[in-house]
């Protein structure tokens, strides 16, 4: 088997990345800023960055959590999420309408009531505790990998999580829990 | 310390099996099993999920086909990136060239202006000025005597010297050939030139020069 140029095996892998871990970038993205508009460029970035630091980059099987700390970069270097994102109903309504799927209207509206909510509860959040508790839920990373990424001791990332769970109970303790 | 890190294990792992990672799930302990905080804190994180499951950007990113727009963007920024590295080899070796060009140039300005400087100073040196400027009270000239005297061509005296020769004029013995003679004002006249203080002494010595010139002449045949 005749073995791939170092430059494409470089273009494939990063292209992996993306197919594999792109969507999640971009939902730990969206959680952190909150602007669907500007998620497309995020993205992008997120993977630009990949690419431009693809040799320090060391297969140990941790992608996606060295994408989603390139993300927490991105999103700290952009802006973060100032309000709720009153128009997100239309902005997935517009994307979902590219898609086959959109046409089920059911469907979509759903999705935009669970968006909703979605919003309402990262709301809730402060940056800190919103940032450690996407990471753990995209990256799968644990709490000493979200202590690095946040570039915190390990003890008041543990913190920022817990607090941050506690801030969801109450939240959704009114109408479900 | 002890107690701070106690507490620190035991929120830890009760963070664990609250927020249990999608691979250790299999393995987290059932709700009914955990204390009522860490149940409750489990209950809002799996909600958490849901929302982020089905409010998230990613299921409609998927389903609209979102990620090949990003692919080809970043494949552009690849090959720009390139494309820019194959555009600046060239461009750098240009700017070596042109830098190693003008240094070459100045070198050779400089080299040419020295030379024209040098050429100057030789010929300023070796050219007398006019003889009638001394008559005319030109402090500096070198009269043209000086310029043919094989001997004095060259002379420069310092001050010092030009003092010790004008107070050593008063004392001189001007009995010898009139060569000798012409050649004492020839000095001391090129000794006059020097400066002010020196030629205050100097103009005597010439004058005793010339006198004694005269004398000569007056005495005998040259």
């Amino acid at each position: 088997m005749q073995s791939m140029a170092p430059e494409a095996a470089d273009s494939e892998r990063v292209a992996g990345w993306l197919r594999e871990h792109g969507g999640a970038v971009r939902g730990f993205l969206y959680g952190v800023v909150g602007r669907l508009e500007a998620l497309d460029d995020m993205v992008q970035e997120v993977f630009v960055r990949a690419w431009q630091g693809r040799e320090r980059y060391e297969e140990r099987g941790h992608a996606r959590a060295y994408l989603l700390q390139i993300a927490d970069r991105v999103a700290c270097d952009r802006f973060r999420r100032k309000k709720p994102e009153s128009t997100l109903g239309d902005s997935v309504w517009e994307i979902g309408e590219r898609g086959a799927e959109a046409n089920d209207p059911s469907r979509t509206a759903a999705h935009n009531e669970a968006a909703g909510r979605l919003d309402e509860a990262l709301e809730e959040l402060t940056p800190l505790q919103r940032r450690a508790l996407l990471l753990r839920y995209y990256g799968q990373l644990s709490f000493n990998e979200i202590a690095e990424t946040l570039g915190c001791p390990l003890n008041t990332a543990l913190s920022h999580c817990h607090r941050g769970l506690q801030m969801l109970r109450q939240h959704f303790g009114g109408d479900e829990l | 310390m002890n107690d701070e890190h106690q507490e620190n294990l035991e929120l830890r792992r009760m963070l664990e099996e609250a927020m249990p990672m999608e691979r250790a799930e299999a393995g987290a302990g059932p709700l009914d099993s955990l204390d009522p905080e860490t149940a409750a804190l489990r209950r809002a994180w799996q909600r958490f999920r849901e929302l982020l499951e089905a409010g998230g950007p990613t299921e409609i990113e998927r389903a609209a086909g979102n990620i090949l727009p990003i692919v080809e963007k970043v494949e552009a920024q690849k090959e720009a990136g390139s494309s820019e590295k194959a555009r600046r080899a060239p461009r750098r070796f240009r700017w070596s060239a042109v830098a190693l060009a003008a240094s070459l140039l100045v070198a050779v300005g400089l080299a040419v202006t020295l030379r024209i400087v040098e050429n100057l100073k030789d010929r300023a040196a070796v050219q007398p000025k006019n003889p009638s400027a001394v008559a005319r009270g030109d402090k500096t000239a070198v009269p043209n005597q000086i310029a043919r005297n094989p001997n004095d061509t060259t002379a420069r005296p310092t001050n010092k010297n030009a003092d010790v020769a004008a107070n050593n004029d008063a004392t001189d013995s001007w009995n010898d050939s009139v060569d000798d003679d012409i050649t004492a004002v020839a000095r001391a006249t090129a000794l006059v030139k020097q400066d002010w203080y020196a030629q205050s002494g100097s103009i005597g010595a010439v004058e005793t020069g010339v006198s004694d010139l005269s004398r000569e002449l007056d005495q005998g045949p040259l």
